[in-house]
């Protein structure tokens, strides 16, 4: 059974990231995978997905995400498959060694690609910080906001195979979205 | 002089637009008027003999000024009023240059504008107006506003410089910047349930007893309190979100003259609805019905009043949408079926549907060509859901643009 773990998935959604849950869950579905999804239990979690929150939860909540730091460290130093999203991006770049150092940047509010060694990745990136993805192995951190994963296969790929999935998708399925993930990135980035 | 050289140029380039695009070109004109004779909106505003009046707020701006101005043209006055779709600082001058005389006046009684609240606060001090009516705050366009609480910022400053404000009591987001001695507000009762989702908010929770409250909602019909009287009205507009349009207006209005409440009652049950607020339009000899979905929130409530069965069924997000992840923030499992999917983010609307496993029949990303295909379609209940900018082609489109 895969465990997912999501932070307070009711306060940490700005721009729809809690679809990265949805996207996994669907995914593991589709392969007949069993799997769980839980807000509460994320020290044995195969994934854990900390979303974008707003500057009130992020006053708010910042003590909550301090208990985590500890946790998501260990993630980040074994490679574990994590998502860290906008402000928790922000939020842990700013603790956790071995996550890069961010500075200010003009605010860029567009679909944008970036690349991190060979991998290529695209989403929406709307904020005023100069490091926009990173990882390492499966502990993905970045302020590219909402259902990355369902954009992007080759980071779903990587998150999959490190929870151990590495079953094909079933053709009804794969047919399905390979079109329109091909439209998605091209409306997108304009080619 | 310069605003007869301004509005003169901004209606020929009016006219030139409107010739290749019937229902379009509201907002570029303005731009030239405005940049010819910057003062052309506020002298025109001044001209009112009894002010401006402005609405603004994150939803529900233009369903509130519509009532209001309904209203207040019910009891003889007046009213000068923008388009919905022209709520922006091009917009209100391109309003001045549809509306106005060769100068750029307007022969008024009352200005009431629906401002876009970016734009609004821009405005806001050098038009101060005389009442603010503010809707609410929700967590919407953030990658245009980034984070509600600078959305929040725009609209005290709109309250900052207005005389007097018309407040939604139920959102803290708006109450906690508001003086009581200078709002009357308006809400729903506490029996009433769902409550809207406003943006996330830890602070304070400042009580204040709405003036006009909407205190029974029923099918098709709703009830008002306003002091010492029950007020009835039909209408579809019967969602929480929606009430509270009509609770604002019923608010501005009792602050700016002395209301006949049953002509009140009278002319908001004789409204007709704004086009796509659950419109049933005659297109090709087809009865179709038109859901505009401008933010989660009118997508989910769209959503909630449409059938499981709904056939055939069109879902289009246009343009207007700069990140479609909002999207994935609307839960679409209770349909099954879309025959099609529109629009210039016709793919992430059909990438999140098919991860709720929606079947999606065609993806077709230009509104005229997803309009004929649709039409073509049989079934008992055509039905689109649209974003604004959607909305705009398709209506122009199928020739039901004014």
């Amino acid at each position: 059974m895969i465990k997912l773990a999501t932070f307070m998935p009711k306060y940490f959604n700005n721009n729809g990231d809690q679809g990265n849950i949805e996207v996994l869950a669907k995914q593991l579905q589709w392969r007949s995978v069993q799997y769980s999804v839980t807000s509460s239990e994320f020290a044995d979690s195969d994934f854990l997905l900390v979303g974008d929150g707003s500057r009130a939860v992020m006053r708010e909540f910042e003590s909550e995400l301090a208990a985590i730091t500890d946790l998501v460290a260990e993630r980040l130093r074994t490679g574990k498959a994590t998502l860290l999203v906008g402000s928790a991006h922000e939020f842990f770049c700013s603790r956790l060694p071995g996550l890069p150092e961010l500075n200010e940047a003009p605010r860029v509010s567009e679909h944008r690609e970036v690349s991190f060694g060979d991998l290529r990745v695209f989403g929406y990136r709307n904020n005023e910080i100069d490091v926009n993805f990173f990882r390492e192995q499966a502990f993905i951190s970045t302020s590219l906001f909402g259902p990355i994963l369902a954009k992007n296969e080759n980071l779903l790929n990587i998150v999959l195979a490190s929870m151990g999935v590495t079953s094909e998708l079933p053709g009804v399925q794969q047919s399905s979205l390979v079109p329109v993930l091909q439209g998605v990135r091209s409306k997108a980035l304009g080619s | 002089m310069i605003s007869i050289l301004a509005v003169a140029v901004g209606r020929i380039v009016r006219f030139i637009i409107r010739i290749f695009r019937r229902g379009g070109g509201s907002a570029f004109p303005g731009t030239v008027a405005s940049s010819i004779a910057p003062n052309l909106l506020s002298d025109a505003i001044r001209s009112a003999r009894k002010g401006l009046v402005v609405v603004s707020g994150s939803s529900g701006k233009s369903s509130t000024t519509q009532v209001l101005v309904a209203l207040l043209r019910a009891h003889g006055y007046k009213v000068f009023t923008n388009p919905s779709t022209a709520n922006i600082k091009q917009g209100l001058y391109a309003a001045i240059l549809q509306f106005g005389d060769y100068r750029g006046h307007i022969e008024a009684d009352f200005v009431v504008m629906e401002w876009d609240e970016g734009h609004g606060a821009a405005l806001v001090e050098s038009l101060h107006p005389r009442l603010a009516v503010l809707t609410n705050v929700y967590s919407d366009q953030l990658d245009r506003f980034v984070d509600p609480e600078l959305v929040v910022e725009k609209l005290k400053k709109i309250y900052d410089h207005s005389d007097h404000a018309v407040i939604n009591v139920d959102d803290k987001n708006l109450t906690q910047f508001v003086n009581p001695e200078k709002i009357t507000g308006f809400g729903l009762s506490p029996s009433i349930q769902p409550r809207p989702s406003y943006a996330i908010n830890f602070g304070p929770e400042p009580t204040f007893e709405p003036s006009v409250e909407v205190s029974k909602l029923g099918e098709k019909s709703l009830q008002v309190r306003v002091p010492e009287r029950l007020l009835s009205f039909e209408t579809k507009a019967d969602a929480p979100h929606q009430a509270l349009n009509l609770a604002a207006a019923i608010a501005a209005v009792s602050k700016l003259i002395e209301p006949d409440w049953a002509l009140v009652e009278k002319t908001v049950s004789n409204l007709p609805p704004v086009f796509a607020r659950d419109e049933i339009a005659s297109v090709r000899g087809k009865d179709v019905r038109f859901l505009l979905c401008l933010n989660p929130t009118s997508f989910t409530h769209s959503l909630s009043e449409i059938s499981d069965q709904t056939s055939p069924l069109m879902i289009m997000a246009g343009g207007d949408i700069s990140d479609p992840s909002w999207l994935w923030t609307v839960d679409f499992s209770k349909l099954k079926h879309v025959n099609v999917v529109g629009g210039k983010n016709a793919y992430d609307l059909a990438l999140r549907l098919m991860y709720q496993d929606v079947q999606v029949d065609k993806i077709i990303l230009e509104a005229d060509k997803a309009a004929d295909a649709f039409l073509e379609l049989s079934g008992p209940s055509p039905t689109v859901l649209f974003t604004a900018d959607a909305m705009r082609r398709t209506r122009r489109y199928l020739g039901l643009a004014k």
